[in-house]
């Protein structure tokens, strides 16, 4: 990289790549409006604030398609403020940790819920007597377990709820870096959602807790059928905006897109960071589109987008910027989808199989690393844990598909790497 | 920025380790360090051979550990994943340039120097 080129690159990434999530905050609040054009956006948008969380709880159905993109907006345009107003550049891990942002708030992210985990993540950092910059990513990560805010606000009497749910938060946020730090030894960077897997433990530690006090967690399922056509719209100018911006940067061909496919995928892939930030977008695109075609095919089984739909593939998409590309991602997919038509009892169109068959891709860099085979036991294995793991937090965790991909790794990596021959010198 | 010295050592390890691992990786057959204590850092002064065939891989591993910019939160969040695995990679690489606060690599016709700083 020429002195000139990579001053060239430090300016995109400093100061122009936020126009991207901003523009999808812009993008979410446009739908917002087409598909709520009157009042009840708004007190839709409270109903969501107000309501409990857990897995698998669609806000679209609680509030509405349009106060649902409402609060998608509004937690990535404030998530993305706090991004920008500390300097941090805009590299891959902030694509795929903004994207998540605005996908799990289709999913029971809100901005009620995760503020006292932000401020726990902020005291944690004042605690070590370090910038908040440093913690940031893994306490937004950390917001996954914002329905135990949301459990807190519903189930508790009025004068206790508030103070409950923000200590509740403070605590998670507190330790959730902490817990993360390690767990990303253990799968040794395998599991793209590493922060899905140390919720996963504090999650079951805090249900754990909560239920020896008799507190009883039930997983729930809201499934909301509305917008689909709307959703499919907005999607599609999602991924043709992130292509048509990683053209205009100069992914005009294969030779410049390639690069991408020879990573693994293996944390710390930040393809921003790597490769050149036009195919970074168009690799999101594509990854995104995987995603999306994916439940297209599945459409005339009655599959219909939704607010934990969209979050899957705004999920996808951010991690293209961070580890997956379609190389690594399908063998995943692939895998996880054989084990549904093999072993598990349900329907390849319920809820959880689908989230399960997209967000499996957390464990993209077992078949990037490994090879396409053991991609497919990956996906294969995820799929039958997956269906287990939300039991343990009572749902409140909602990277519970990063909590699986976690075991996953546990189990799959000493076992290929035991088999491996060693790597030449 | 000043971090405590107990986090600077461990993550110079993980810095050595990785370097050292694709030094040999590449088919070098000797890697000289010297590492000093400074006043608010740590600094890693490297030279090893590599073989010609490898001068392609040593530029992108200059390019790795020169990044255009640095993301701290990036660091924090999984510096130690660097070294201490087989699978030296890209990846790697990559973290340990975003580790160092400063490096600069000369890449010359069969050696490559690094002069590489951790703050405290």
């Amino acid at each position: 990289m020429t002195e000139e080129s990579g001053k060239k690159r430090a300016d995109l990434i400093q100061d122009r790549l936020i126009l991207i999530p901003l523009a999808l905050a812009g993008v979410l609040l446009l739908f917002a409006v087409i598909a709520q054009p009157d009042r009840s956006l708004f007190a839709g948008w409270w109903q969501i604030q107000m309501s409990e969380a857990g897995l698998i709880t669609d806000p679209m159905a609680a509030g509405g398609v349009g106060a649902a993109l409402l609060n998608a907006a509004l937690v990535l345009f404030l998530c993305t403020a706090v991004v920008w107003g500390m300097r941090l550049p805009f590299t891959g891990v902030s694509f795929a940790c903004l994207f998540m942002m605005a996908g799990f708030a289709l999913l029971g992210k809100n901005l009620v819920n995760i503020a006292p985990i932000v401020l726990g993540g902020w005291l944690y950092a004042r605690y070590r007597r370090e910038p908040f910059s440093r913690y940031v990513y893994m306490t937004f990560f950390g917001t996954c377990l914002a329905p135990m805010v949301s459990f807190l606000l519903v189930h508790l009497e009025p004068g206790l709820r508030w103070p409950a749910m923000v200590a509740c938060g403070v605590v998670i946020g507190f330790l959730i870096p902490a817990i993360a730090r390690y767990t990303v030894r253990v799968h040794q960077g395998y599991n793209l959602y590493n922060v899905g897997f140390a919720a996963g433990f504090l999650g079951l530690g805090v249900a754990s807790v909560l239920k020896g006090v008799g507190v009883e967690f039930e997983i729930r399922n809201t499934w909301s059928r509305e917008g689909h056509v709307l959703l499919c719209v907005m999607v599609a100018v999602i991924l043709a905006g992130l292509l048509a911006a990683g053209i205009c940067l100069g992914c005009r061909s294969w030779r410049a897109y390639r690069p991408i496919l020879r990573h693994s995928g293996r944390a710390v892939a930040d393809f921003f960071l790597m490769d050149a930030p036009g195919a970074c977008l168009v690799n999101m695109a594509l990854v995104g589109a995987v995603g999306f075609g994916y439940l297209l095919m599945l459409m005339p089984l009655g599959v219909r987008l939704n607010g934990p739909l969209v979050c899957c593939i705004l999920s996808m998409a951010g991690f293209g910027a961070f580890g997956k590309h379609p190389k690594n991602v399908l063998p995943v997919m692939a895998g996880a989808v054989l084990a549904k038509l093999l072993l598990v009892e349900v329907p390849l169109t319920a809820p959880g199989v689908l989230l399960a068959c997209l967000l499996c891709t957390g464990l993209a860099p077992i078949a990037g690393q490994f090879g396409w085979y053991w991609g497919v036991a990956a996906g294969f294995l995820h799929m039958t844990i997956v269906q287990n793991t939300g039991l343990l937090h009572g749902g409140m965790n909602l990277y519970n598909n990063g909590f699986a991909a976690g075991l996953v790794c546990v189990l799959l990596i000493p076992i290929i790497e035991g088999i491996k021959p060693e790597p030449k010198e | 920025m000043k971090r405590n010295a107990h986090m600077a050592r461990r993550r110079m390890s993980h810095v050595i380790d990785e370097l050292y691992t694709a030094l040999f990786r590449l088919g070098g057959k000797e890697v000289d360090m010297e590492l000093r204590r400074e006043e608010a850092g740590l600094r890693l002064l490297l030279r090893g051979d590599f073989p010609g065939e490898s001068r392609r891989q040593v530029e992108r591993m200059a390019e790795m550990l020169q990044p255009a910019v640095r993301n701290q939160a990036l660091v924090e969040a999984y510096w130690e994943l660097a070294g201490g695995d087989q699978y030296t990679s890209d990846s790697e690489l990559s973290l340990v340039g975003q580790m160092l606060d400063e490096a600069k690599v000369d890449v010359g016709e069969d050696e490559v120097r690094m002069d590489l700083y951790l703050a405290f």
